[in-house]
């Protein structure tokens, strides 16, 4: 098979307009191959990718290696090579993307959409710059001196902080601006577009001067040394910013020499020191403050505005430690610090996305630092330091998902992997084709050659809300903070884009407003013209919503489903007309076993009235139990583990 | 059945200009981007995107590439090409229309992207690599019907391949990668959920479409449909002679494209007009330049002019406007003109 790659033709980099803190890092990255790695942030259309492109062929020597999202373990650090091992009968391994990437780079496009997992070994790989191979008859080792670019849109944001660390340096891009930028980025854009080749070459020569600059730079420095009055800045940088650990201490020096070898002198100044702690630790100081409002948002609750305050707090304190150290000229520098990389990047960490969601709960109602229940659940099953970010995955049993591994085959009509079938039976076919005495024109695949692929999915789950309309709400003037729960619930399935079903009861009718879809804006809609009425058939809702979901899960045996059910168990309504309508509601709570569902009770009635109704049902439904009260931002103290959960 | 096969003809389609009008003007220019179509069932989207293979124009291939690359631009081309054409083979043209490639829901991961041909490895002990549907989309139009459904595994596909033009295969074996450029066109009924955010700044155009409110225009609806499915063959022969018209008019328009100058009065409008609404990136922008460019080639004009941007900003504004999570971000003519005042 032929080397099936194409080389796209990529915008000259001296024809990118503006970036400078990005381009100079990447130039940075070109210069010294102990940086390891840069993350590029900035909101979609901003040229990321344009950028990282833009530096592979001429002006760095080197290639561009891709990882597309979708890449399998073997493609990615190796496996067995099939033709040699039939052809030839040596086992012998088939170069994976990092072998490629050795002396090159390795670019990861939406670095948070890969697997964590995948991402890490990664890093991992490229930090300590080998790569060992243990897989299907192949025991390898190789070198992978490469230098990582990702990318990411600010507002996907989520990445995990371990993986952040390893990036030396992060650089935001902030969109422009001025209309005089934005005018003169399309117009090199038409231009590039309407005749690449004669723009290429129009460029060529402040390219030219771009290679130059890299060569020599590249040459001076081996001689260039950093004082130790400049080593015991950066000490005092990070201790100030409050850096864990010393990647990015060591990053900050090393950095700055080539910042220095960059500029043409042979010794470190304070302003290299000074941007290169712009590039480089601006997202580690940023992961601490991030992982401590991780924390928060577990127990406690989502903190929007409280986060956003945190950040810009930091922010300001690293200006001013940056500018503490800045004798020189501190008017000048600190003014460059404002402008430049360092502004508070409000969409990192959702915090803006949560913002502008919080402008909308207000609008409905008073805002909660309301418990995420389920988020917080998944979490604490995963463990809060290992957060996987927003995507769950679950190993899918049915032919759907993305196929991330194989295993020997255990079912009779197997998902088969053909590659890794292939591969397993590769070793023998000399062997085979002897026994067999043929002319070995074929591959011979016997039974325990088979191997069957592993299939991921994104897991999903289903709420269904179920809501009491009836008077007893609008009497004690609930409803508002009803609303407000359901929405500041939904911000995090939202993300995640599970199904949101709607439910509402009151003696007129048991009605299925919205049945579970991915539309979260309906529901918006729903509440806000939700019908009154006066009173509570609790069990006929019950078992509508048993019968429905019965149904649904069958349909989607994959999917974890969750019934939010806020009342105050007061019911007044019954089924059988002789029966006690809350004895009755209780009947049927127990009753009730929807498989994969788990309920939830939310008691919408008064602290002050003493009712244990919503409590019983609670225990009846086996639901865990909240009050609308402990939801409520002003009792922010209230966590799960304490709370009057029933098993 | 033969009938089957007929498409209801795009130009007899009631109303939906808007809609028209984006999916031709990413005929004449494919750079601006796709087009994502929004609206309830029933509101003929399907029926407009299948059946614009009646109007789309034909394009040069190497004859026999299985990626239909386009001889024109030689570093464009697929490995098997660039390998013929740096033995010196002269690669043979060939012209085909431009068509219409459904990528289906429920495709897997390696129909989407390609795989390992298992009849090639079998036979031979050689890899080989079996071209998919993004293959078979470059150089066409790639239709995602309910574009909103798609798994997540496979959208992420669509996103390498949209970003950079070519599809990187890393998987089963198999390392190649091909040219992968189309008009990506999805159409979704929004009450289904939305689409990730990703893959949503990637459509260079959206519209939204609603049913006729009128009772002339639902009662002409019905009217074509029923003579349609009376005849289909000889309702076609009755329109051909708009769908020739407005076939020379695409082609017409894509082969002057390269000649309507864009002048610096409405590089400055775009650019305020994007600030002004709030855009982010330089998406916008550019598509906001080359959908007003592809407007006035479409009508014949050499010149662009501000009405053009006029007629084509809102769809390529109104899906990248911000909003939060459960706000609907809604579009508004006169938005654009407060956008437009003073430029």
């Amino acid at each position: 098979m032929v080397d099936g790659r194409v080389r796209p033709v990529h915008f000259p980099f001296s024809a990118i307009y503006g970036m400078e803190d990005a381009k100079k890092a990447l130039l940075c990255l070109i210069v010294n191959p102990r940086i390891k790695g840069m993350l590029i942030k900035g909101a979609s259309g901003v040229a990321k990718t344009t950028l990282a492109r833009s530096i592979s062929g001429e002006l760095s020597g080197r290639t561009i290696v891709n990882v597309p999202l979708n890449v399998t373990d073997e493609q990615l650090f190796g496996c067995l090579d099939i033709e040699a091992a039939i052809k030839d009968g040596v086992i012998s391994m088939q170069e994976g993307l990092l072998e490629r990437a050795n002396d090159n780079f390795l670019y990861l496009d939406d670095v948070n959409l890969f697997d964590q997992r995948v991402i890490s070994e990664v890093m991992d790989c490229v930090l300590t710059r080998k790569v060992t191979v243990e897989r299907e008859n192949v025991s390898s080792m190789y070198t992978c001196n490469t230098t990582v670019i990702a990318t990411m849109n600010s507002a996907d944001s989520y990445l995990n902080p371990r993986v952040l660390d390893c990036f030396d340096m992060c650089i935001q891009i902030p969109a422009p601006n001025g209309v005089k930028d934005r005018e003169e980025i399309i117009r090199r854009n038409i231009e590039y577009s309407e005749d690449p080749d004669s723009f290429i070459k129009k460029y060529s020569l402040e390219e030219e001067k771009v290679v130059k600059n890299l060569i020599d730079a590249r040459k001076l420095l081996k001689d260039v040394t950093i004082s130790k009055d400049m080593i015991a800045v950066v000490s005092e940088l990070c201790v100030k910013t409050d850096i864990e650990g010393y990647r990015g201490d060591i990053s900050t020096v090393i950095v700055s020499m080539t910042l220095a070898a960059l500029n043409g002198r042979t010794e470190v100044s304070l302003e290299d020191v000074r941007q290169s702690a712009l590039f480089c630790l601006y997202h580690r100081q940023n992961m601490k403050l991030k992982e401590k409002s991780e924390k928060q948002k577990n127990k406690e609750a989502l903190e929007d505005q409280q986060d956003y305050t945190i950040m810009g707090s930091g922010q300001t304190h690293m200006n001013r430690c940056i500018h503490d150290n800045c004798k020189e000229d501190p008017e000048e520098l600190s003014q460059e610090a404002t402008d430049g990389v360092i502004e508070p990047d409000p969409d990192s960490v959702m915090t803006g996305y949560i913002y502008e969601v919080d402008d909308v709960i207000t609008k409905i109602g008073e805002t909660f630092k309301a418990i995420d229940v389920f988020e917080s659940e998944s979490r604490k099953a995963r463990g809060a330091a290992n957060d996987g970010g927003k995507r769950l995955f679950m190993k899918s049993n049915d032919r759907s998902g993305k196929y991330i591994g194989s295993r020997v085959t255990e079912s009779k009509n197997p998902d088969l992997a053909f590659d890794a079938t292939v591969r397993a039976a590769a070793p023998y076919q000399r062997r085979r084709h002897n026994e067999n005495d043929d002319d070995g024109d074929t591959i011979i695949i016997e039974n325990h050659d088979l191997r069957e692929k592993i299939r991921e999915k994104r897991s999903s789950s289903t709420f269904l809300f179920l809501l009491d309309t009836s008077g007893s709400l609008i009497i004690r003037n609930r409803m508002v903070a009803v609303k407000a729960t359901i929405l500041s619930m939904l911000k995090n399935n939202y993300v995640k884009r599970d199904r949101i079903g709607f439910m509402t009861f009151n003696e007129e009718s048991i009605n299925m407003l919205m049945p579970p879809t991915k539309s979260v804006d309906t529901i918006y809609k729903l509440l806000d013209n939700l019908p009154i009425g006066k009173r509570t058939p609790l069990s006929g809702a019950m078992l509508a919503v048993s019968n429905y979901m019965t149904t649904y899960v069958r349909k989607r045996p994959d999917e974890k489903c969750y019934v939010i059910l806020i009342t105050d168990g007061e019911a007044n309504v019954s089924i059988d007309e002789n029966a006690d309508p809350i004895e009755e509601s209780l009947r049927v709570a127990a009753k009730i076993s929807i498989p994969n569902t788990e309920w939830v009770v939310i008691d919408s009635g008064k602290r002050f009235v003493e009712s244990d109704d919503a409590l019983n049902l609670a225990h009846a439904l086996r639901a865990r139990y909240y009050r609308l009260e402990d939801l409520k931002a002003s009792e922010e103290s209230i966590n799960l583990e304490e709370s009057k959960s029933v098993i | 059945m033969a009938d089957e096969h007929i498409l209801f003809p795009f130009t007899r389609i009631v109303g939906q200009e808007k809609m028209k009008k984006a999916l031709l003007l990413n005929i004449v220019d494919p750079g601006i981007g796709g087009v994502l179509i929004k609206g309830e069932k029933g509101t003929a989207k399907s029926t407009s995107v299948r059946s614009l293979v009646q109007v789309l124009p034909a394009v040069n291939v190497v004859k026999g590439c299985v990626f239909h690359c386009d001889p024109k631009h030689p570093k464009r081309m697929c490995v098997y090409c660039q390998e013929k054409m740096a033995k010196g083979e002269i690669l043979e043209s060939a012209t085909v229309p431009m068509k219409v490639v459904e990528l289906p829901l429920s495709a897997t991961e390696d129909r989407v992207s390609g795989t390992l041909d298992l009849e090639h490895v079998l036979k031979t002990g050689e890899k080989k690599f079996e071209p998919g549907v993004l293959a078979q989309a470059n150089g066409n139009l790639l239709y995602v019907d309910e574009v909103n459904l798609l798994d997540d595994h496979i959208v992420d596909l669509l996103l390498d391949s949209a970003a950079m033009g070519i599809n990187y295969i890393e998987r089963e074996g198999i390392s190649f990668s091909h040219p992968a450029k189309f008009i990506l066109v999805g159409t979704m009924n929004p009450e289904e959920g939305n689409l990730r955010p990703q893959l949503l700044d990637r459509f260079g155009l959206s519209v939204m479409v609603e049913g006729e409110k009128e009772i002339d225009t639902r009662m002409e609806v019905i009217r074509r449909r029923l003579a349609f499915d009376a005849d289909p063959e000889s309702y076609i022969k009755d329109c051909q002679s708009e769908l020739d018209a407005l076939h020379d008019k695409i082609v017409n328009a894509r082969k002057n494209l390269a000649s309507i100058k864009v002048d610096e009065s409405l590089i400055h409008a775009v650019a305020v007009v994007s600030i002004r609404s709030g855009m982010e990136g330089h998406r916008a922008d550019i598509s906001m330049i080359r959908a007003a460019k592809a407007n006035a080639a479409l009508e014949g004009r050499d010149k662009v002019t501000i009405d053009d941007v006029r007629d084509t900003a809102g769809l390529v504004l109104a899906h990248r406007l911000k909003k939060g999570p459960f706000e609907e971000a809604v579009f508004k003519e006169e938005d654009l003109e407060t956008w437009l005042m003073g430029v």
